[in-house]
């Protein structure tokens, strides 16, 4: 058989035992080919396992462990990873979770391993200084209105239809057990970085519109016009100044 | 210029590394952690890196696959480099997936003349965009190829000279794979060219009924200590150290361990940073 073939036929075996690869294994009494080649098979998942059991410990806590290598085991299996970082391949968990799952929990796990993927991706985003708001003291008035903003990459925003962050709390045993999955209602989070800090808040509605609109480019008077307000805009922006938000300004 | 003994750098021991400056001589990265675009893993690499020289240790060169080369990956581990300027950059003896799959795996390559060529060719490629000799490391196994027309020692001979590249010898792999295989160790280790050995590792595994399975989650074991014995008489100062990656152990748990490695190679221990 020659290398490339022989390469595909192992990795048909580790994610599918596909068994084209058997008769090209030496065994022995001692150590035979199925449990050599098992090796590989096995130690696949349990790695991806592992990795994303890192990268997603309140879904794991949410699922328990048993079910959560399961669901995680089938997903390397359904879904291999085609990414360098075993880390990234987590990226389509929260998806997978959500559509393995049933009832009520199934839309709050899968919000929850959102809500994980958000505070890893801020982690280690890009470093980008953030502005004080000492640097919109030398505007001038007129300036003002067409001032726009840029975000740090760290800034990741979600919308959840589920209680996923009280149940997050609660597996990083800052917050009592939740009673339920359900929410009132959407709800809107902010995730960002500040320093080598990950921070989260619960965003309003009219803050998450405008938040939405900064960052898609919108000038401060365009806000001001959103949220018929100069005073409120200008309020938020010195929050989103103060938080770190902001690293630029054109 | 690296020598002496070090420690894989692990998150786990950022703070530590910082604030008590332990004595190692050098560290290794593993360059996967750092080829990000910000945060904490490279927030503390830069201070650390002021502290201890370091050498880069990557997991997906896949340089025994027959995938193209990735060269988007081979751009950033050179970017890395720039910055942290390390003594090499080496990868394993291996491939880790085909098609676009990675399996995240170390998986063994037959010993034939045809991934031997495959390699070296490779070999060179990675070496010209690099701009740099790099260093490859034999992986642990757990099966054998019937198309092998050579030993495991004797494809890493031939090729760290066909390919001009040098070579991390893990002495914990090699008994692993002595023991999963059957052979004698010490033949392997005294076929390899001592000029060609830029490094060295030493780990745990577990048992998994009669084979061994490299896990690198335990202390080095008392058979690769015996291993390590003979590696240093045969090899010399080659720098050294201890590779954790599971189960990690408090600092001065792994440092006591490196003083292990220390005696055994008849030096002696070296001052804090």
């Amino acid at each position: 058989m020659k290398l490339a073939q022989l390469q595909q036929s192992f990795q048909d075996h580790v994610l599918r035992a596909d068994m084209r690869i058997v008769p090209e294994i030496s065994g022995d009494e001692r150590f035979p080919t199925s449990m050599r080649l098992g090796v590989y098979s096995d130690a696949y998942a349990a790695r991806l396992i592992e990795v994303l059991a890192e990268t997603f410990p309140a879904a794991r806590a949410a699922l328990g462990e048993g079910s959560f290598a399961g669901l995680v085991g089938e997903f390397a299996r359904h879904r291999p990873s085609r990414f360098r970082s075993a880390r990234a391949y987590g990226e389509q968990l929260p998806q997978w979770l959500g559509s393995r799952l049933t009832g009520v929990r199934a839309q709050g796990i899968a919000d929850l391993a959102r809500f994980e993927w958000a505070v890893a991706g801020a982690f280690d985003a890009a470093d980008q200084v953030a502005l004080t708001p000492a640097s919109l003291a030398d505007l001038s008035p007129e300036q003002w209105p067409e001032l726009r903003f840029a975000f740090s990459p760290t800034v990741r925003r979600l919308s959840v239809t589920s209680n996923c962050v009280a149940w997050w709390k609660f597996a990083c045993a800052e917050a009592s057990r939740p009673s339920r999955w359900r929410s009132t209602g959407d709800q809107q989070w902010l995730v960002w970085r500040q320093e080598l800090a990950v921070f989260y808040r619960r965003l309003s509605r009219a803050e998450t519109r405008a938040l939405d609109a900064g960052v898609a480019g919108a000038t401060f008077g365009q806000l001001c016009e959103q949220l018929s307000s100069a005073a409120v805009a200008a309020a938020m922006l010195h929050g989103w100044f103060n938080a770190g938000l902001i690293v630029g300004l054109s | 210029m690296i020598h002496g003994f070090g420690l894989g750098l692990r998150p786990q021991h950022y703070s530590e590394m910082l604030h008590s400056r332990p004595a190692l001589d050098w560290l290794e990265i593993l360059s996967e952690n750092y080829l990000v675009p910000g945060g904490k893993p490279l927030y503390f690499l830069d201070r650390i890196r002021e502290l201890y020289p370091m050498v880069m240790h990557g997991v997906s060169l896949s340089i025994g696959s027959t995938a193209p080369l990735d060269f988007a990956y081979l751009a950033q581990l050179k970017s890395l480099a720039r910055r942290v300027q390390p003594g090499w950059i080496s990868d394993h003896l291996c491939w880790t997936g085909v098609g676009e799959t990675n399996l995240h795996d170390l998986m063994p390559l037959p010993y034939t003349g045809e991934a031997l060529r495959h390699v070296a060719a490779r070999i060179a490629q990675v070496q010209d965009f690099l701009g740099q000799r790099i260093v490859i490391e034999n992986v642990s196994s757990y099966v054998t190829y019937r198309s092998s027309e050579m030993t495991e020692w004797d494809f890493i001979a031939a090729l760290a000279a066909e390919a001009d590249c040098d070579l991390l010898l893990d002495v914990n792999n090699v008994y692993v794979s002595s023991v999963n295989h059957g052979f004698d160790a010490r033949v392997f280790l005294d076929a390899i060219a001592p000029a060609r050995v830029r490094q060295i590792h030493l780990a745990g595994h577990s048992h998994q009924g009669d084979f061994l399975i490299d896990t690198h989650d335990t202390a080095v074991a008392p058979p690769v200590w015996d291993l390590y014995r003979h590696t240093a008489q045969r090899f010399g100062p080659i720098p050294t150290m201890i590779e954790r990656d599971g189960d990690i152990p408090a600092l001065p748990e792994l440092l006591a361990e490196l003083d292990s490695a220390r005696r055994l190679a008849g030096m002696t221990t070296v001052q804090a940073a």
